[in-house]
Order: C-alpha cells, then structure tokens, then sequence
C-alpha cells in the first residue's frame, strides 16, 4: 500500500496512528505530498489533492481518514477498532466526527491565519474559535465516559488524541486543560502512547 | 428523530434522500437550523454549528453527513451502502469524492462572496482546480464508477451537483462532462430527489 501523506496533517497522523496500532505500518510505504503545492496535487490519484489518500495493493485509491481507517481495519488480524455493529460502533464514529469537526475548524483557521492580515476575515475566524471551543467543552463533558488512555484504542480516541494534540498546538492561549481536567489527564496519558509520541506533526509552514 | 438541516446544504440533502430510499423520512422531523447564530439553537444538538444532525429519540446527536447516512441505513435496512466489503469500500470512497466536489463548489462560492480585499482570486481557483478536476475524473472514469445500482456516492454526487446547479452562476459542468449530465438528468428523476430538492427562497 502507498500512504500519501503531509507531516504536518493531523489527518495523516490519524492514519499512521491507526497503522502503528494494528501493527500494519510496515505495511505501508509512504510518498510525501504537500497539498498546498499545485504540483503535489496535480500528481496525486486523488483529484482533491487532500492528503492522507491511501492506494490499496489492488488498486483502490481511498480518501478521506474515515475511508481509509475503515478499510485498513479489515486487513489487521485483531480485534477491530471500529466496533461492526451496534451502540459501539456509533459511539466511537461519533466521537470520530466530532474530533474531525475540530480538526477542520482548526485546519481552516490556520489556512486562514496564511492570507495577509487585510485578506482575512475575523468574523470567519471568530466563529471557528466558537466551534473548536464548543466541541472540546463537549469533549470535556464525555471525558469520563471515554475509554482508557492505556488500554486498546479505537478510532474514536485516536481522533480525538490527535484533535487535541492539534488545537495545543494551534491554540496555545486556549487553556482547554484548565477547563476541562479530566479531558486534560485523559489526553495527557494517550499522548505518551508509543503511536502518538512517533507521529508528532511537524509544524505546517516547515513542510518541504 | 430530528433533524437539524438547512434547505440548501447538499449534505442535508444526501441524508434526507438516504431517508427516503430507505423509507424513514416519514420518521424525521425537519428542524430548519441558523448556521450564522448557533449559539443557544444548533451548538445545543452539535456543537461545531453544523448541518446535518440527527437527534436520535434517546438524546444521541449524530453528527457528519456519512455517518448519519449509515445509521439510517442500518436502521431501515437500506441498499445505498453495499454489504460485501469491496463494494462497499467503493461506494463509500464515491461518496467521499461526491462530498468533495461539494465541498469543493461551496468553498469557490464561499470565496466569491468574499468582497473586497478580503477576496482572493488564488484561493477561489486553487478550489476551482479541485471541482474540476474530480469532475474530469468521474467523466473519463464514467463507465466504472457511475454504472450499476444507485449507492450512496451517486447520491452525494447528484446532491452536489444539486448544490452547484441551485447556488452558483458561471459554473457550467454540463458542457465538459456529458456523460454526467445524461446520468444526473436522470438520477434527479428519482422521487427521492425529487421531493428534496431546494427550492429557491421567497422574494
């Protein structure tokens, strides 16, 4: 299989989590592509020239993260990571749609942050901040409920573990932890496992 | 359940015609949302502020177009998500390039209606770039990817398609990729479509 991918896309590092996981990584080859290079994107199979995009060993081309992580979850011989059927599975795709929410608004808001300053819209940025705090306030409010840091991950944690490693980054003067202990502790023990600390994103303008 | 949509999303849409293929629409009641104040209103069932959301009768707000399309699959055992797993990784991959060239429509228009300095021609044609080449993509790969029984990426390809047809000017798709235009005039027949089409708004 061939991984598309950016180093500094929180979407990428979803993936590359999951694979670390299942132990699928050595499976995987990667191809560096910067979505934000015109050239990248003319040379990608996928014409939205997003990143990740996996390209299956019979021929597939898969996007987006939801996509991919669901095939990749088929190939490993463990248990799944996304529960097939029942109310565990749509807690975890859930909690996997509410952390992608927070990386788009946070995706968004950086993609914003590039224009120069008299291009930007505070009104847009203003009400993406709103969302991003929102949704980690709800979060904070599940942070009880969701599974041990330490034990077996899905993808509903792996998302939100790297939902919150991305707004630590991008919103530094937002003191979610603060807020919201318990949310806090718990992405502070999922942070140190092994697939989270290999998979740090680079920051966005260092990309090559 | 309820469901918090707006008329013209074609995500809304995509969940309201999985609704009616698989016959719950009659279950669903439609609570229009105000995308521009959430705050006390749709931040209450899904708090990025999004459409579509589905309230479930227990209290439970699914959020994200797919992800709602597949629970109502599940629960009225619809046939738009195939069960046999490469039919299914196909039909779902359609359905993420299908809500992408939304995605990629709403962003150029979300950059027209930018005025003024805050207008960047770079950014409304680097997303122009990526309608057009998803749109190239399923005419010249028409045959493989748009034939066979309706699944839930021709769904989210009509809707968006839907979208770009409803909102926006000088985006004639019809002219370059034929085939899809043949494809949509028909699938657009479909009473599911058909009965959730956006309506232009009250003078």
């Amino acid at each position: 299989m061939r991984l598309r991918y950016s180093p500094s896309s929180p979407f990428v590092r979803k993936v590359s989590v999951f694979a670390i996981e299942t132990g699928l990584d050595a499976k995987i080859e990667r191809v560096p592509t910067n979505p934000m290079k015109r050239a990248d994107v003319a040379g990608s199979p996928n014409p939205l020239g997003k990143v990740p995009c996996l390209e299956t060993e019979d021929g597939m081309v898969l996007y987006d993260s939801p996509v991919i992580l669901e095939y990749l979850d088929t190939l490993h011989g463990g248990p799944p990571l996304i529960p097939r059927e029942g109310r565990a599975r749509w807690d975890t795709l859930r909690r996997q749609a509410l952390a992608d929410g927070i990386l788009d608004a946070t995706v968004l808001t950086f993609v914003e942050s590039l224009r120069q300053p008299e291009r930007q819209s505070r009104g847009y940025l203003a009400h993406l901040r709103a969302a991003v705090e929102r949704a980690v306030a709800a979060l904070g409010a599940e942070a009880a409920a969701l599974p041990d840091p330490r034990g077996r991950p899905d993808v509903g944690t792996i998302a939100i573990g790297c939902a919150l490693g991305f707004v630590d980054y991008h919103f530094k003067d937002f003191a979610w932890r603060t807020k919201y202990p318990a949310l806090g502790a718990w992405y502070d023990a999922f942070a140190q496992r092994p697939s989270m600390t290999a998979t740090v994103p680079i920051d966005p303008r260092t990309v090559p | 359940m309820k469901l918090r949509y707006t008329a013209a999303s074609p995500f809304s849409r995509k969940v309201l015609v999985v609704a009616h293929e698989c016959g719950l629409a009659g279950l669903i009641e439609k609570v229009p949302a105000d995308l521009e104040h959430p705050e006390g209103d749709l931040a209450n069932d899904n708090p990025l502020g999004k459409v579509p959301t589905l309230v479930l009768d227990d209290g439970t707000a699914l959020i994200e177009s797919s992800l709602i399309c597949e629970w109502l699959e599940a629960e009225g055992n619809g046939a738009l998500i195939p069960r046999e797993a490469k039919a299914r990784t196909a039909a779902l991959q359609l359905q993420a390039l299908g809500d992408g060239i939304g995605e990629a429509a709403i962003c150029v228009q979300r950059e027209r209606n930018r005025t003024g300095p805050q207008h960047s021609d770079q950014v409304e044609a680097r997303w122009q770039r990526k309608f057009d080449r998803a749109m190239d993509l399923l005419e010249s790969d028409f045959d493989r990817r748009m034939a066979g029984a309706p699944n839930i990426g021709h769904v989210a390809i009509a809707c968006a398609l839907g979208w770009v047809d409803f909102r926006m000017t000088n985006m004639d798709w019809r002219a370059k990729h034929p085939k899809l235009a043949r494809w949509y005039a028909e699938f657009a027949r479909r009473p599911s479509m058909a009965a959730t089409a956006p309506l232009a708004p009250k003078p």
